[in-house]
């Protein structure tokens, strides 16, 4: 499935998603409103984190798109209490965008975090591959993802593998992205098309070539430090990750 | 307040005024102890009158058990001295003999040099009883110490009186100067021991300065030792805290500018959405510049400020993933072989280290080549470009904030000049360094040396979250 990057994908026919846009900028949620309003989104702004419970409180919600530094409760803290809830999924967009400000939005239960100022198709996409997960797991995934197989730990949100010594092993975004899938099903054969499809979306096939090489480089860096091999190739299928994982 | 006040400290200067002077005090009574308690012994002086009444075989009222005579040829000795020259006279004299048929021979350690260019007071003396008592025959010179004196026989017989001098000045001397350099060996140690004591503390509070002026977020330095290191030791606790706040301080309104920036330009972006196709590409290019700047100022001031855990990690492995990152979007970066090497530090500053080079090398240089290698306990990574290198003095403010060379302001390759200097300050928060230099085929070389971590040997049952 190609589709070109700058053209804007038609909204997702099936049903109306209802999105709150928390904010406390007046006219960014005016724009966001109107932006997703145009792609078949029904939205409701809120200008603070008490708004934003009040709406909460009333009205059904799928997404919400929530600002980290209001006045008032910040969006942290409103992030932190929605982690439990499993009808709504939440998508941070802040202005703060550094790597520990996105560890931390994402640790206290965030399903994605955007660093402003993102363009409203990253937005659109977010959103869209959020619902998607959804939509794979039958409702909201848990949050505070860590694996852990043959002695090592993969913390998803902190970006962070660690060998059996506890050693980082640092990873590029193609192999982090492979691993994902990997460790969320593992002992399963996974053809080249579904690892893609899983590590970047039915919207994209930039990566396409690259998977061979990059699932030799994280099979490499995986034996670097223990000699074991934990990706198994499946002759004309595709390859399996060999552990037993356990998530916590 | 601190344990150390209670008993009082003293000032560098009392201590080594205290010190020094009950140096030179002690120095100078045991060097009068030593003359005072053992005074030199005494030797018998032996008069030219003495000598010839032995010569004659008379006896005379010294002990006589270092004297010796025999008769014999004539020994050969060396050519006369002046004081053996008088001695001789003196002994004719006395004997009422040529002066010619006596010889006198001084055996002492320095003889070489007695009464040589007459200007020894001994000698002097000598010549002053000389021309005074000799014509009445009272010229009665002594000597000290070893010594033979002749008289001719007959033929080629003579007799030979030996007085051999005692060994025990000699002695005394020898013992005086052992026990002169055992108690310079003494004050040596002790002097050693005091400046070691005087240096330490304020090796160690230059250290801690030192380590102050790489991150501010180091241990505050303990306050001991003198009283001047101690107040020191202060003054650098507060300028630290000063600078702490001061840097949190300026992390705060960077923060602040930045929040401010993004949000227009997020607003900007949403006003685009509806924009025809070729001006929002265009403006979107600009706003991800501005972006870019704002987010390597924030890095820029918040690597100083941040403080992120240091962790075991793979350098190799990490430098290697960033290669990757770069060979995934097209860049021509290139990695040789790599072993695991284990460092401690914070992945995401690494990472930013790394990335800011190899960025740079592809930027200006076209292509990067990239090496991993281990010198004894340190991991160097060097990153090679092919480009047009820098000049001398470019590569010593390269890294400066905000300094960009006049060959990257004249292009259009972007950036605020920050780069390098988020380079320089993480690679010293990780104890290593980096330098700049051309290769002699042309580009540059940026070389990262980073302390190695040993690996542990135990495996950890659960890592620290």
């Amino acid at each position: 499935m190609k589709v070109a990057t700058d053209t804007i994908p038609p909204p997702e026919p099936e049903q109306i998603v209802r999105v709150l846009v928390v904010d406390d900028d007046p006219s960014l949620r005016s724009l966001v409103r109107d932006f997703l309003t145009a792609h078949g989104y029904e939205v409701i702004e809120a200008d603070s984190g008490t708004a934003a419970r009040n709406v909460l409180a009333q009205r059904e919600v799928d997404v919400v798109i929530l600002d980290v530094m209001m006045p008032g409760e910040d969006g942290l803290s409103i992030a932190r209490s929605l982690s439990q809830r499993r009808d709504l999924a939440v998508i941070i967009l802040s202005a703060l965008g550094s790597e520990t400000d996105r560890i931390v939005g994402l640790e206290v239960g965030a399903d994605d975090y955007l660093a402003k100022p993102a363009s409203p198709r990253e937005l659109l996409a977010r959103i869209r591959a959020v619902r998607r997960r959804w939509g794979l797991s039958e409702g909201r995934e848990e949050t505070g993802t860590s694996y852990s197989f043959d002695g090592w730990t993969f913390d998803i949100v902190r970006r962070v593998l660690r060998d059996p010594k506890g050693i980082i092993i640092s990873l590029s975004e193609g192999e982090f992205s492979l691993l994902r899938v990997f460790v969320e099903r593992p002992q399963r054969v996974l053809t080249r098309d579904q690892l893609l499809e899983y590590a970047r979306g039915p919207d994209s096939d930039a990566y396409d070539r690259a998977v061979d090489t990059q699932i030799s480089r994280l099979r490499r860096k995986l034996s670097s430090r223990t000699q074991e091999d934990l990706i198994r190739t499946v002759r004309s299928e595709g390859y399996m990750f060999l552990p037993k994982v356990s998530r916590r | 307040m601190i344990p150390g006040w209670v008993s009082r400290p003293r000032s560098i200067f009392a201590n080594t005024l205290i010190i020094v002077a009950g140096v030179m005090i002690a120095l100078a009574a045991i060097n009068m102890a030593l003359i005072l308690l053992r005074p030199p012994p005494q030797d018998a002086f032996i008069s030219a009158y003495e000598v010839a009444r032995m010569l004659r075989g008379d006896p005379i009222a010294k002990d006589t058990r270092t004297i010796g005579t025999r008769d014999g040829p004539l020994p050969s000795y060396p050519p006369e001295n002046p004081v053996e020259r008088m001695m001789r006279m003196a002994i004719a004299d006395h004997l009422g003999r040529p002066p010619t048929e006596i010889r006198v021979f001084h055996d002492v350690p320095f003889r070489a040099t007695e009464g040589v260019g007459g200007s020894s007071p001994v000698l002097a003396a000598m010549r002053r009883e000389w021309a005074l008592y000799r014509h009445e025959g009272e010229f009665n010179p002594s000597m000290m110490g070893s010594f033979e004196a002749a008289v001719r026989l007959d033929g080629d017989q003579w007799r030979v009186v030996r007085h051999t001098g005692s060994q025990s000045l000699q002695r005394w001397l020898d013992t005086t100067l052992v026990l002169f350099a055992v108690v310079l060996a003494a004050m040596l140690l002790l002097a050693w021991l005091f400046s070691k004591w005087i240096a330490k503390p304020i090796r160690e509070l230059a250290d801690a300065a030192d380590r102050l002026g790489r991150d501010t977020r180091v241990e505050p330095v303990a306050v001991r030792g003198p009283l001047e290191v101690r107040m020191a030791a202060a003054a650098i606790n507060d300028m630290q805290a000063r600078l702490q706040h001061y840097m949190a301080e300026r992390t705060r309104v960077m923060a602040a500018i930045a929040h401010d920036l993004r949000t227009p330009l997020a607003r900007l972006e949403f006003l685009l959405a509806s924009a025809p196709e070729a001006l929002r590409q265009r403006v979107e290019s600009e706003i991800a510049a501005m972006e870019e700047m704002i987010s390597t100022t924030m890095d820029f001031v918040q690597g100083v400020a941040q403080d992120r855990p240091h962790e075991l990690l793979d350098i190799a492995l990490l430098v290697e993933g960033i290669v990757d990152d770069f060979a995934d979007t097209g860049a021509d970066v290139r990695i040789g072989r790599t072993e695991p090497v284990t460092v401690m530090g914070d992945p995401l500053r690494l990472k930013r280290l790394f990335s800011n080079l190899i960025s740079n090398a592809v930027t200006y240089g076209q292509r990067a080549e990239v090496e991993v290698r281990v010198e004894g306990n340190r991991v160097i990574v060097e990153i090679c470009d092919e480009g047009p290198g820098l000049g001398e003095q470019d590569i010593a403010r390269a890294f400066e904030p905000f300094f960009r060379a006049e060959s990257s302001r004249s292009r259009s390759t972007g950036g605020m000049g920050l780069g390098l200097a988020i380079v320089e300050a993480a690679a010293q928060a990780h104890g290593g360094s980096v330098e700049l230099s051309n290769r002699p085929q042309g580009g540059l070389c940026a070389r990262v040396t980073l302390p190695i971590e040993q690996a542990p040997a135990v495996e950890k049952a659960t890592p620290a979250r």
